[in-house]
């Protein structure tokens, strides 16, 4: 199952990660991290996205292989897999809201300014990213049970 | 499933929590601009992501018991494995 929807996600994924570096890119100030960040967009994004076009032109092989042609079973199968994909953009996009959240916290600490928000609050956003990372880890095996495993646990017969 | 649906509510609601509080002490935000900014344009994109996957869970729980499982279940035959691996060669 993996195979099949590893393209989409990383396609998905790099879209991402393009949007959300510029962003950074473009309003940040921070002249430690700032060079570091550029050499990093620098020398993975290309990389990344070189390595999504070779997994890209897979997909359909790999579809065919998994699914057949079955024309409604793709369908649910791709349903499927943009459901994995929100699912994984979601929790990066969380991930990134507790990093922003850390960083008010700890870093104008150290420059001796007053910080962005409490102590409490950086210890609260950490424990929102475990929590919000157990959500999404729930969520993908849910669905992955209802998909595959629920067979055995509701109907106890075998499907072939 | 149900009630990971309904436990989905708490981040939209953090996260408009969060914009509101910016909002109102926009003097105690105004001297890091730029990461208030990233952390309410986040904040947006999250919540947009979120519906989305919200959409995605309705239209993923109506494809439920549509036939789908089986083909996640199936035995894989000696012939489709030789062709597996060779299409990892």
């Amino acid at each position: 199952m993996a195979f099949g929807f590893v393209a989409l996600l990383l396609t998905f994924y790099e879209l991402y990660q393009f949007i959300s570096k510029t962003i950074i890119y473009g309003f940040s100030n921070l002249e430690v991290i700032f060079y570091a960040r550029f050499f990093g967009v620098c020398l993975l994004s290309p990389l990344t996205i070189i390595l999504v076009v070779f997994v890209y032109r897979d997909l359909g092989w790999r579809e065919f292989t998994l699914i057949g042609s079955d024309k409604e079973m793709l369908r649910l199968h791709r349903d499927f897999t943009r459901f994995i994909c929100t699912l994984e953009i979601d929790f990066q996009l969380n991930i990134s809201l507790v990093v922003c959240g850390v960083i008010g916290y700890f870093l104008f600490e150290r420059q001796g300014d007053e910080p962005l928000f409490s102590l409490n609050e950086a210890i609260s956003y950490i424990v929102y990213a475990v929590l919000s990372g157990i959500w999404s880890w729930v969520g993908y095996f849910l669905v992955i049970n209802f998909f595959l495993i629920s067979y055995f646990f509701f109907f106890k017969k075998k499907p072939f | 499933m149900y009630v990971w649906l309904v436990l989905a509510i708490f981040q939209p609601v953090y996260i408009i929590y969060y914009i509101v509080v910016i909002l109102v002490n926009t003097e105690q935000f105004h001297q890091y601009e730029e990461l208030t900014l990233l952390i309410v344009l986040i904040g947006l994109i999250a919540l947009i992501f979120r519906f989305l996957l919200l959409f995605m869970t309705v239209k993923v729980m109506k494809n439920f018991d549509r036939g789908l499982r089986e083909y996640g279940l199936r035995q894989i035959t000696p012939n489709e494995r030789t062709r597996l691996n060779a299409d990892y060669l």
